[in-house]
């Protein structure tokens, strides 16, 4: 079976091999270069979109572009970047067989605004076009971070706050102690959400090769199906780069010490430190681009028994067997050991936030993923394209607990066919199915599958030049086991109205859905003394979300953006008290979450001094029992600035320059007024300040940063204590 | 790159602030003795203070437990003997709470249960005042907060029915537990009669009655009615409790330490007063 799978693909490839050879009189090609305006150098990752059409690329490191394959006629292109003036040139006549260029010199602008997302519409379009509220995170500002994982990235996006490790946009997740997220994950458009909690693994995505992600707040599941409640975080991985390239990463970090003796005694003299190693290769051999990338990290951790150490890899191929199509494959893995903290010690009413009950040292978990998947991408004319994605999540862990040996493995199989069509410019259509297969295997929620299927269409439609509506519904059917199955329609209308090339005026509605994991369904375990037993009669949460938005670009200056929203929640899922020492879950709580969000971005000295500030207010109420939502802040408020500065040394006509980077990161987070278990204990608002500096010299990069300067004691769930102040440097060569 | 030192200079200023450091170890305390004054029971696996914001309290998460008291419980209860001799009758305690007003109780835990915040052994009440639960103020370290406990007994509870009219010559009607059910006369007294309620008020036409007793097994219990000016001895069974109506033998009780029974209703008829003096046997014959 294996062999003859093998024959048909070698097959398939000599055949668009075949086809890529001989060259189509109909079509022609278009070329060119971008470049900066003011310095005149090349610019890479430059968006070059045919307008009305599926067809487009982006400039390679020598702000090339080149895309053929393009049919006899008349388009209009659109150049744009983030940090600079998109421009639009009209009546550009493509001829076929022939060859047209068009070089581009692109403005900066003052505004570090993002250009381009595929999330928002699940397509390539303007971020001004997007009817949702979008937040991108570069690679640049992810690098800037220097954190192993994501989850330390999204903390300083505007509206997102994160709950040990549960995301939240705009309160949607709150803390369900790992089961089930209210926001879904994508790995380049492919759902990694686990199969068994339903919930996100942070540790599974390397963030050394994370190209961009898009936040999409608000509901999402008439895209995206179940989970997308409250929105959707997609991850878009870096694609093998053009020219070959080596990169080695080296990290080293201690934890400062407690500053309250009574919170030093267990570490004694000792120093807690951690360290990380990455090595990544990227290179083109033909139409075959590769990446490669593995790494190290281990943790002493800063508190007793939070040591970890994981190994993870990731592998990259894309392969463009013709200028319209192109296949990509994508495999990462990782493999984790790390002490389990549950909560933290307490001796008679005495928190000790760096200890662990005495029973609990040593408990481990040993844990493993595995996320898959093959992106083919076709373009059959100027107007329609399909793309076909298999993918496919694995993972599994086990408890090494005094009292728990639990341990659970899940399967996720799924694929995604979507087709792409532009009827006439200004009017794209776009639907697909898919289909995702679950297998659970666990002592602690026993044998199950689910199955899910779904149909999705969206009309997206220019009525006049400024306004554009869109128009989506997705229909989801879900089935667990032979027990029961659930279906659901989710419908959106979004409307984009810009009266000028500065201003987006947008509002959406949608609705989204979330089906109750096999770990709500069917958990039964024994946890301090509490049973939890399973809730066969659980069923899907739902909700109902709506935005009005204001995007506006200030002078040249400042970008700003203004959101308010409102999310309405049904039967959201919270633990049941069955009886004195039983729990289970069920569909409890009538929620109201509602607020606004004003984000500015801006910079000064010509780009040298960046900054962005975002503030996100958050009225959460649990209308089922008129209290406040737990475990949602009432105020949000991020803030970055960066200072770059290049520095140039001379000396008898021997120069040196290196560019210099310093910066400094802050968030606040209001005092959470209600939390479930322990409400006597302290709570206190959060005030993180992290210092950052980088400087990159001749292809070696030194970057040192402090996080938590201040030395902050915080918990973002109750008995966990935060990380405390430590200090990273990190050396990253590139060859 | 003029401003390039006012935004130093501001960062360093705003770094030399007085810096508030979020968490902090609990500096505020209650200290005080654990005063026991009955016999600990086998069946009490550990006994805690507790603050509670209210009380009774409404929110068992909403309260801070202290450690198990230190109280050695093996070389407490004598493994051969249920009447036990305390070796500890008093226990220090100290709580960490956040500064704030608290009611403080002293909770126990029965082995093989979960946590019931209603097993309330005692609560802290002022010395002006022991009749009312007493709120403690705490800003930093409060003494002195000790607290009398006693372990619940064991109780047999239920309701009595009465049919007929009471007799005027009624002295009284009382509930009384024999062991086993008596076969000789010596079976009468104790210690085979185990306990005997206080009497029922006359005239009622039912009573619901909680009897303290001690833990164990009990064969008979009966509603018992004596007549003015007759022997003590000339007292007559009208009820006796059966587990099963169609059972022909009287109900058996099985009372756990510091549990109260519930359920033992008995109908009491006054028709079968009457009758001689050698009621005891007409008590036997009955059974």
């Amino acid at each position: 079976m294996g062999k003859s799978i093998l024959l048909l693909l070698i097959i398939l490839g000599a055949c668009c091999l075949a086809a890529a050879q001989n060259p189509d009189p109909t079509k022609g090609t278009l070329a060119g270069k971008v470049i900066s305006a003011k310095t005149g150098e090349p610019l890479p990752g430059v968006n070059i979109i045919l307008l009305g059409t599926v067809l487009g690329t982006t400039t390679d490191l020598q702000g090339r572009f080149y895309l053929s394959g393009i049919p006899a006629g008349i388009y209009s292109v659109k150049v744009s970047m983030m940090g600079y003036k998109s421009q639009t040139v009209h009546k550009v006549r493509i001829i076929g067989g022939e060859m047209t260029v068009l070089d581009f010199k692109l403005k900066g602008t003052v505004i570090q605004a993002p250009a381009v997302v595929v999330t928002a519409t699940k397509r390539r379009q303007s971020f001004q076009d997007s009817p949702n509220s979008v937040t991108v995170i570069t690679s640049r500002e992810i690098e800037q971070k220097n954190t192993f994982t994501l989850d330390n990235v999204l903390r300083y996006t505007s509206g997102v706050n994160i709950a040990a490790g549960q995301v939240n946009i705009r309160g949607s997740t709150g803390y369900s102690r790992g089961a089930g997220s209210r926001v879904l994950l994508l790995i380049d458009g492919c759902p990694a959400i686990t199969g068994d909690a339903g919930t996100i693994n942070w540790d599974a995505l390397p963030t050394t090769e994370i190209k961009r992600v898009e936040v999409v707040k608000g509901a999402g599941s008439a895209l995206y199906g179940s989970n997308a409640l409250g929105g959707v975080i997609n991850v878009i991985t870096k694609d093998p780069s053009e020219i070959p390239e080596t990169r080695v990463r080296l990290t080293y970090g201690v934890y400062d010490k407690p500053i309250y003796p009574e919170w030093r005694r267990w570490i004694g003299d000792r120093w807690l430190t951690y360290d990380g190693v990455d090595i990544s290769h990227s290179r083109r051999i033909g139409n075959l681009g590769l990446l490669l990338s593995m790494g190290r990290k281990r943790s002493s951790g800063y508190r007793q028994n939070g040591h970890f150490i994981r190994w993870s890899a990731l592998t990259k191929l894309s392969y463009r067997p013709s200028p319209q199509s192109r296949l990509t494959f994508y495999c990462s893995g990782a493999s984790e050991d790390h002490g389990e903290v549950i909560m933290w010690k307490v001796k008679n009413g005495q928190p000790f936030p760096m200890e662990v009950p005495k029973e609990s040292i040593g408990d481990e978990v040993l844990s493993q993923k595995l996320n898959a998947h093959l992106t083919f991408d076709r373009i059959l004319s100027r107007k329609l394209a399909y793309t076909i994605k298999p993918y496919y999540y694995h993972t599994y862990w086990k408890n090494d607990f005094h009292d728990n040996r639990d341990y659970s493995k899940t399967h996720k199989l799924g694929c995604e066919i979507r087709v792409l069509y532009f009827p006439t410019e200004g009017h794209s259509l776009t639907t697909g199915v898919e289909g995702i297969y679950h297998k659970v295997k666990s002592k602690i929620f026993g044998y199950h599958h689910t199955y899910d299927l779904a149909w999705y269409g969206q009309d997206e439609i220019r009525i006049f030049s400024p306004l554009t509506f869109t128009l989506g519904i997705r229909y989801d059917y879900h089935q667990v086991d032979d027990l029961f199955s659930e279906e659901q329609l989710s419908p959106k209308a979004g409307l984009v109205y810009q009266p000028t090339s500065s201003t987006s005026l947008r509002a959406s509605v949608g609705r989204g859905f979330r089906a109750a994991s096999v770990a709500e369904i069917f958990t039964n375990t024994l946890v301090s003394g509490f049973r939890v037993v399973p809730n066969l009669n659980i069923r899907a949460e739902s909700a109902w979300s709506y935005e009005v938005g204001w995007n506006q670009v200030l002078g040249n200056y400042l970008w700003l953006d203004i959101a308010l929203f409102n999310n309405d929640y049904w039967d959201m899922i919270d633990p049941e008290v069955v009886s004195a020492d039983t729990l289970r879950l069920a569909n409890l709580i009538r929620a109201r979450i509602r607020g606004f969000e004003i984000e500015f971005r801006g910079s000064l000295w010509d780009r040298r001094l960046v900054g962005n500030l975002g503030y996100t207010y958050i009225d959460a109420k649990d209308l089922t029992s008129d209290q406040v939502l737990e475990y949602r802040p009432k105020h949000l408020l991020t803030s970055s600035l960066t200072l770059n500065y290049k520095l140039t040394l001379s000396y008898n006509n021997y120069h040196l320059g290196a560019n210099l980077q310093f910066g400094a990161d802050f968030r606040y987070l209001s005092r959470l007024e209600r939390v479930k278990v322990f409400k006597l204990d302290q709570r206190v608002p959060q005030y993180i300040i992290d210092l950052r500096a980088v400087s990159d010299f001749k292809g070696f990069v030194l970057a040192a940063k402090v996080e938590n300067l201040l030395q902050y004691y915080y918990t973002e769930v109750e008995r966990n204590l935060a990380p405390p102040r430590s200090y990273t440097l990190t050396l990253t060569a590139r060859l | 790159m003029r401003g390039l030192p006012l935004v130093i200079l501001l960062l360093l200023v705003f770094v030399s602030c007085r810096v508030e450091h979020g968490l902090e170890p609990i500096r505020s305390k209650i200290e005080g003795t654990i005063i026991f004054e009955s016999p600990w029971p086998r069946v009490v696996e550990e006994v805690r203070v507790a603050a509670s914001p209210s009380f009774p309290p409404e929110d068992p998460l909403e309260m801070i437990l202290s450690d198990p008291l230190p109280v050695d419980i093996d070389t407490i209860v004598n493994p051969s003997n249920l009447d036990t001799t305390l070796i500890a009758d008093s226990v220090n305690f100290v709580l960490f709470v956040p500064p704030g007003d608290y009611h403080i109780l002293v909770l126990w835990k029965r082995k093989g249960s979960p946590w019931d915040v209603s097993s309330i052994l005692g609560v802290y009440t002022s010395p002006s005042d022991t009749t009312k639960p007493a709120v403690v103020k705490v800003s930093t370290s409060v003494r002195g907060v000790d607290i009398k406990v006693s372990f619940p007994g064991s109780n047999i509870s239920g309701t009595i029915a009465f049919l007929g009219e009471w007799p005027p010559s009624t002295e009284w009607v009382r509930v009384v537990v024999y062991k086993k059910i008596p076969v000789e006369l010596i079976d009468y007294y104790p210690p085979n009669l185990s306990a005997f309620s206080d009497p029922i008020p006359i005239g009622v036409s039912s009573y619901d009655y909680i009897l303290p007793v001690k833990a164990g097994v009990y064969e008979w219990v009966l509603v018992a009615w004596k007549g003015k000016g007759t022997p003590l001895l000339d007292i007559k069974e009208i009820g006796t409790y059966y587990s099963h109506p169609d059972s022909p033998d009287p109900g058996k009780v099985v009372v756990p330490e510091c549990e109260t029974v519930t359920g033992i209703d008995i109908t009491a008829d006054f028709s079968r007063i009457g009758g001689s003096l050698s009621q005891f046997y007409l008590v036997i014959e009955h059974l």
